[in-house]
């Protein structure tokens, strides 16, 4: 009977051994660290704020956005056979949830949670103090720059400017609201940005960045004195800091990125080298590569997702340059099929691409004989030709035509383009303005914003033939569908709409 | 620790070999040799049963002839004959040297001993809600994993199973009982408790499956109880001698429905009409070819099964030993699957100490399917060819003139590939300990092992319209390790009329995660190794741990067999779980009344037995991942600067550091009534469940800058009231035998609150089609409303809220009212869940023939049909269905609209009840004819069984559905409340002819 208590008590005290490990139910994460236990060293911080302009790159945010932007304008418009694509310059959305609006608005917001944690966790860090205040002026730039995209898309926009509890509804914002913010982290951003960087840190946020930014969200709510006033304060740092580039190309290729033109751009690198294939986009270092050009290039070696309209490539050939020449801006903007036009190395017909296909070059890497998703050309945000243009508009809105001309001329000389008269009166000037900032900007994301604060957004930009194809009229013709008073904004996705219960009004119209 | 294990193991198996050493020793008496046979009320002999002096444990087992001899007993003792499923007896020696015996069979259920909440009872000892399966029918329907057999045997259990080669059915217990995705039943076998019961366990070692519903049978398992709890006994040797059995089955399985989808040449009037419509020229579809995706995914497919069993045993101890193989090829092109197991299950008992074990290590491989077939056959074209050598990957897809963006089925199955390979080891093993007649201790230690090796690749060139893709290569290794260690103490003992037993235990469980990840491009030939890729080589990997510690007690108090009291407590401690919420107490009471053994109803002959019961507890569910209270900070939030690739880091997903375990709190009231000597046993239960805490991935808004899931939060409530019926009745004339057997599910679902703070949103799931609300059952079907089509524009003009519409287009109702069509039109038209589920089983035998019929249904549900969305949207090309008749003019159609390509107003595209059917459905699930040979003539060639059959499965079901199967689980496989009733290319159930045989020696 000894044996069997032996076993007895053997048992029992394997069971309980494996019964009692200590800390069994303490399981910490092996995985990664807590927020607790980061944002404490300078390191940190920079790990932190670096993550804000990863926010701004990605590619739901940095590429979706175009379409949002420029396929809404009269500059282009999309044959995708993906109706709620091409429905989205024809300012129709019937899916308010379609991906490249929902993404649009989830990645600004995304970035503003990354920029929030910024500022509420780097002022505790003990640090460089001149890092920290940078750090924190980039952190409210970036937050600005999505505010500004919110407010021109989508205008009545959730305010968050703090981290909350996970389940707070954030209040919708006045649209008046919502530009004070995003003049607000402007001018801080000025306040505590470098002029320029060197080395390892050139492509972050500078002061002239945030003070432009300040002065097109000025300029937007046709604020022209005070966008006057920011637009000088960068007029005064040329030649120095700023100048425009001797050639207008230069602006739009991975050569001569962050120059001197250039006051802020989302930073992109092919540094493998790749070509064709899917990006995987969670790597950590190949897929910081821009796929616009894969997006809009030529068929069948892009998607031509968006192409430019008849009308814009009217607005070029309206008016030659002083040599009677075609506008040089053109051939660096778009093509056409005309004598000696090749698409990557191959004329029209090699390429299969109709008479009325008109492409983007800008932003390509036209000059190759391929297209890829893996383009390292920078976007560029804000640049001084931009400058000028906005600043000629503020001045001649505010009645002093004759000073704000010679801005314009800065842009048309550059481009060999005969100088504009000073004795334009305001309004003849207002419409060659309207002209010069179309061939200049055209596919720069501007334009769309530049007709609503005109207020030419509306139904008759379709022309007399609202049938034809954009390519085949002389206008827009998608326009018939823009409604005054709606269709300035989207609308705000459905999702966003249901997970507010009630507290968030869609835009009006929609 | 695991050294420690180890050894005190080792040390215990060296212990127990002692013990069998040990010999006892009888005392001297007057004493006598006794022998005999055993047989049945037939003369058959019954080899293996047991003969013990009553009182002792000295005894012997009957022979393979049936014939016994056991020395030294006592002239003025008795002997107790036992053999399992018979009435055991017990007679006086009396002196008699030869004693032969007679054991009648028993029939009755009641006597039946089951398996609950870590003890055994009498069924008609059965306190709470509790399904026992009749596992002989269900072994009779052939499939790979036990879920899919269970499908209607059971009231209260929903099984929701797909054709798919090795998936796991979705099984749900009493409704859907929680928003978290974990939502199905806990199995325990053989002691130790898992997840998932997938298609890598042998069904055919079940011996017994025993469905805990309500919160009397479910307390002792505590936070894991909530979505009932599914007990798995495998089966044990019996004593006598070496019995083999060997099983196989070879059959036959197709998809029964094909849809009626256009040939080339219709497609093509069709499609061009459609341009035509929207003012452009027809696309210019290729002629030539006429390719019927269908005939060319779809094949006959074949399910084969070798069962091998060998079991036997002597007084004291038995085995069980099974080998299993298991073959299925899919019923279309690519998936497949494989299984091989080996079972061994043994027992040996020495005096007061038991050890056995119940172990089981399978490999299985599975090719899985991929992408979505069964919609991309609906959407690709029939002018487009299968296989096109001027396509990088030599296969057919859209192009500029014969446009569509489906993949093409047949080079998603044969040019990528996706397979994985499980090993697994399933087990327990445990020490009994009789340490006072009433008093008995067990240590039950528990194993669930499984390493899943992933690989998927893609071979280079596109199978779909501008979708290039390059080769790559992604390999996952995927490790499980959960371990379990029970210490419980069982008391029990009887006091004349009164019977106590009381349980307490201590039981701790370790579960353990890990995977490894690699991704690789550029690989060069057809050498799928990680080695072999030469570009963006990319690796991922993560490892969990979680703990569970638990103390139960459980109280049983019975009177005269007619009143029975239970009471179960088990406080459970999880680490997933933040420090102030981390324990959670699950107590239940129950009671029955026997009315039947009450003296009054001595003289009520219409009731063999009747029996009243009560109960009601709480049980829980700590369905949440690891670590969930806990925010991480994300790397490689990276950005480019001076073109240079610089690290980010944030934190991305937003977190709840304050969830608790969801609970849920159940009344039943159950009945039990048996007719005619047992022969009728009805069963009824109705039940109340209240679920709240509901653990519920909150839609926050996307303004948080939440990146990933929502964050869950501690906010539904869920109500399930339901009335589970079953009726048994086997009776025989003569040699003819039938039984019929019943069970009915009638569930009400309602959700009582969702985020009440946020005003009770509701929560949408696949498509914002599906939306679970407050008030409305879980998961209904929240879309547009139509009214036919326009015949006219006076009809237009008539209807007034869509001014734009065209004759042709689809007329949708403004339900709000405001004079337009917009989201806030839409209303619920149907909901996901059946309100009455149901099987019927039939079986007959007659000498050696028997046949068996098990039909299976619903009612009341509906489900969201994408391929009718496909094949009726029109502007986006996709096939269209033969039987359609689309409007072409007035009067023509009501029911769909007019084709126009690249309709810029999407007007037929919008999500609405166009596209929602009714889901009911009655099939023959499983028909089977078998014929045995008699003994007489088997015996001759020493066999002791010969069993031929036919079964035919799935062979007709009657449905209003037009997709394929109206047996549609959701989107993602597990038939959660996002996904559930969402047919987006569902694996249809397959129509089976299977031909098999049984052999016995």
């Amino acid at each position: 009977m000894n044996k069997i208590k032996t076993i007895a008590l053997l048992m029992v005290f394997l069971g309980t051994t494996i019964s009692c490990e200590k800390d069994l139910l303490d399981q910490v994460n092996p995985n990664a660290p807590t927020p607790d236990t980061f944002w404490q060293t300078e390191e940190d911080a920079i790990l932190g704020i670096n993550a804000v302009y990863s926010g701004i790159q990605n590619r739901e945010l940095s590429l979706w956005e175009i379409f949002d932007y420029d396929m809404r304008s009269d500059e282009g418009y999309s044959q995708s056979p993906w109706t709620d694509l091409a429905n989205v310059g024809r300012h129709v959305n019937i899916n308010y949830d379609f991906p490249w609006l929902l993404e649009v608005w989830r990645e600004l917001y995304r970035t503003i949670y990354k920029a929030n944690q910024v500022l509420e966790n780097v002022p505790n860090i003990e640090m460089d103090e001149t890092t920290k205040t940078r750090i924190l002026a980039e952190a409210k730039f970036l937050r600005g720059h999505c505010y500004y995209k919110l407010a021109t898309l989508w205008g009545r926009v959730p305010l968050v400017t703090s981290i909350e509890d996970a389940n707070t509804r954030y209040p919708q914002g006045t649209l008046e609201e919502v530009w004070a913010v995003v003049e607000q982290d402007f001018k801080d951003a000025a306040d505590g940005l470098p002029v320029s960087y060197t080395g390892a840190d050139v492509g972050r946020a500078t002061k002239g960045g945030a003070i432009g930014y300040l002065g097109r969200a000025l300029l937007q709510q046709k604020k022209w004195a005070e966008a006057a006033t920011e637009f000088e304060k960068i007029i005064a740092m040329v030649p120095d800091t700023y100048d425009l580039m001797p050639e207008f190309k230069d602006n739009f290729t991975e050569e001569f990125e962050n120059n001197k033109e250039s006051l802020f751009e989302i930073q992109f690198t092919n540094n493998n080298g790749k070509t064709g294939g899917f990006p995987t986009y969670n790597n950590a270092s190949g897929d910081e590569t821009s796929e616009r050009a894969q997006f809009f290039g030529v068929r069948p070696l892009g998607w031509t997702d968006g192409q430019p309209t008849k009308w814009l490539l009217n607005q070029f050939l309206s008016e030659m340059d002083k040599d009677g020449n075609e506008d040089p801006r053109l051939y660096y903007t778009m093509t056409y099929d005309h004598p000696g036009e090749l698409l990557y190395g191959l004329t029209y017909a090699e390429r299969g691409a109709g008479p009325n296909d008109r492409f983007w070059r800008k932003y390509t890497n036209y000059w190759q004989d391929y297209e890829s998703y893996f383009s390292g050309i920078n976007t560029r945000v804000i640049r001084l030709a931009d400058i000028y243009l906005m600043h000629a508009e503020a001045l001649n809105e505010l009645g002093r035509t004759p000073e704000a001309i010679p801005f314009a001329n800065l842009v048309r000389q550059r481009s060999n383009m005969n100088e504009l008269s000073l004795t334009l009166t305001q309004e003849e000037f207002r419409l060659q303005l309207r002209h010069d900032r179309v061939v200049e900007l055209a596919g720069e994301s501007v334009r769309f914003q530049d007709m609503v604060r005109y207020g030419i957004a509306g139904p008759e930009l379709a022309g007399p033939d609202p049938g034809l194809s954009p390519s085949e009229a002389d206008f827009d013709t998608e326009f018939q569908n823009f409604e005054r008073g709606k269709s300035e904004y989207l609308p705000i996705p459905l999702r966003e709409i249901d997970a507010y219960g009630g507290a968030l009004e869609q835009n009006p119209g929609w | 620790m695991k050294k420690h294990l180890t050894k005190l193991c080792g040390r215990a198996i060296l212990a127990l070999s002692f013990l069998c050493a040990f010999i006892y020793q009888g005392n001297a008496q007057d004493q006598q040799t006794v022998s005999g046979s055993v047989k049945d009320a037939n003369g058959i002999p019954l080899p293996g049963a047991s003969i013990v002096i009553s009182g002792t444990q000295i005894g012997t087992i009957t022979d393979a002839e049936g014939n016994y001899r056991l020395a030294n007993v006592p002239t003025d003792g008795r002997l107790a004959i036992s053999y399992v499923g018979y009435e055991e007896k017990v007679i006086d020696v009396e002196n008699n040297s030869i004693l032969d015996i007679i054991l009648i069979e028993d029939t009755d259920l009641l006597d039946e001993i089951v398996v609950i909440g870590y003890q055994t009872v009498k069924r008609s000892d059965i306190v709470g809600a509790v399904s026992v399966v009749d596992t002989e029918e269900m072994l009779k329907a052939p499939a790979s994993n036990v879920g899919t057999m269970l499908q209607g045997r059971a009231s209260g259990v929903t099984v929701t199973s797909t054709g798919s080669p090795g998936s796991t059915p979705s099984v749900k217990i009493r409704g859907i009982n929680s928003f978290s995705g974990q939502d199905s039943p806990l199995y325990i076998v053989d002691g130790m408790f898992i997840s998932t019961l997938g298609a890598d366990f042998n069904p055919n070692d079940i011996k017994s499956i025993q469905v805990l519903k309500d919160a009397a049978a479910t307390a002792l398992y505590g936070s894991r109880g909530m979505n009932g709890v599914i007990i798995v006994t495998t089966k044990r040797g019996r004593s006598g001698p070496l019995k083999v059995d060997y099983d196989f089955y070879y059959g036959f399985q197709d998809i029964a429905k094909k849809l009626p989808l256009t040939n080339a040449e219709q497609f093509i009037e069709i499609n061009n009409l459609a341009y035509t419509n929207n003012g452009d020229e027809p696309q210019g579809l290729r002629t030539g070819v006429d390719t019927d995706w269908q005939d060319e995914l779809f094949q006959t497919g074949r399910i084969t099964e070798h069962n091998l069993n060998f079991s036997g045993g002597s007084m004291n101890s038995n085995y069980f030993i099974s080998l299993n193989y298991f073959d299925q090829k899919g019923a279309i092109i690519g998936p497949e699957f494989e299984r091989y197991q080996i079972r061994v299950n043994s027992e040996t008992r020495k005096g007061k100490f038991t050890f056995g074990e119940n172990i089981a290590f399978s490999r299985s491989n599975q090719t899985r399917v991929n992408g979505n077939p069964f919609i991309d056959v609906v959407w690709m074209l029939p002018t487009i060819p299968v296989y096109d050598p001027n396509n990088e990957s030599g296969y057919g897809y859209g192009d500029d003139n014969n446009s569509t963006f489906a993949t093409n089925p047949i080079g998603l199955q044969e040019h990528y590939s996706n397979t994985a390979v499980t090993s697994k080891l399933l087990g327990s093993v445990y020490g009994e300990f009789q340490l006072l007649p009433f008093l008995k201790y067990k240590l039950n230690l528990g194993v669930d092992y499984a390493q899943i090796r992933e690989k998927y690749y893609q071979r280079a060139g596109a199978l779909r319209q501008n979708t290039p893709g390059a080769a790559f290569l992604d390999d996952r290794n995927t490790e499980f390790f959960n371990i379990l260690a029970e210490n419980t103490l069982t008391y029990k003992q009887e006091f004349g009329k009164h019977s106590i037993s009381v349980l307490a235990g201590f039981t701790t469980q370790k579960d353990n995660y890990n995977y490894l990840f690699a991704h690789v491009e550029g690989l060069n030939g057809e050498f799928w190794v990680q080695n072999n890729g030469t570009a963006s080589p990319r690796t991922e990997g993560r490892e969990e741990t979680a703990g569970l510690r638990s103390i139960l007690a459980s109280f049983n108090y019975s009177y005269d067999d007619r009143y029975t009291f239970l009471v179960n407590f088990r406080r459970d401690g999880s680490s997933k779980f933040g420090k102030d919420n981390r324990y959670a107490n699950f107590p239940s009471l129950s009671a029955s009344w026997r009315i039947s053994e009450e003296r009054f109803m001595e003289g009520v002959k219409l009731f063999s037995n009747l029996k009243i019961r009560g109960s009601w507890g709480t049980v829980g569910n700590q369905a949440i991942d690891n670590y969930a209270t806990q925010s991480v900070l994300n790397y490689n939030q990276n950005y480019v600067l001076n073109n240079q690739v610089n690290l980010g880091a944030t934190n991305l997903q937003l977190v709840n550091p304050n969830l608790r375990w969801e609970s849920k709190t159940t009344t039943n009231i159950g009945l039990d009534a048996g007719f005619f000597d047992d022969k009728l046993n009805i069963s009824a239960d109705y039940y109340v469940a209240d679920v709240k805490d509901l653990l519920l991935a909150v839609p926050i808004p996307l303004s948080s800058g939440n990146t990933g899931g929502d964050p869950l939060a501690n906010v539904g409530q869920v109500q399930n009231r339901g009335l589970e019926l079953s009726l048994d009745y086997q009776n025989n004339i003569g040699d003819f035998r039938y039984g019929i057997s019943t069970n009915g599910t009638f569930l009400k679902n309602e959700v009582k609150a969702l985020v009440e703070e946020a005003g009770n949103l509701p929560i949408f799931g696949t498509g914002q089609i599906l939306r679970t609300a407050v008030g409305e059952p879980v998961a209904s079907f929240y879309v547009l409303e139509t009214a036919g089509i326009f015949q006219n524009q006076a009809e237009i003009d008539a209807w007034g809220v869509q001014p734009n519409a065209r004759p042709g287009d689809v007329k949708y109702v403004d339900n709000d009212g405001n004079g337009i069509i917009n989201f806030d039109d839409r209303a619920v038209v149907g909901k996901a869940l059946p309100d009455f589920e149901y099987g019927l089983n039939l079986n007959f035998s007659y000498k050696g023939f028997d046949a068996t019929a098990f039909f299976q249904g619903v009612t009341g549900n509906s489900i969201f049909n994408e391929q009718k969305w496909w094949s009726q949207r029109y502007d986006d090309n996709a096939n269209y269905l033969v039987d359609d008749v689309y409007w072409t003019g007035e009067g023509t159609s009501n029911e769909i609209p007019k084709p126009i390509h690249l309709d810029a107003s999407l007007n037929p595209t919008q999500n609405s009840d166009r596209y929602v059917e009714k889901g009911d459905y009655f099939r023959l699930k499983n028909l089977q004819i078998g014929y045995a040979f008699p003994m007489e003539l088997i015996s001759k060639v020493s066999l002791s069984k010969l069993r031929l059959y036919l079964t035919g499965q799935n062979l007709f079901t009657i449905t209003s559905y037009t997709g394929y199967d109206p047996e549609v689980v959701g989107t993602n496989g597990n038939g959660d409340f996002l996904n559930r009733g969402f047919d987006n290319g569902n694996f249809p159930s397959l129509r089976s002819v299977i031909m098999g045989i049984q052999i016995g020696l």
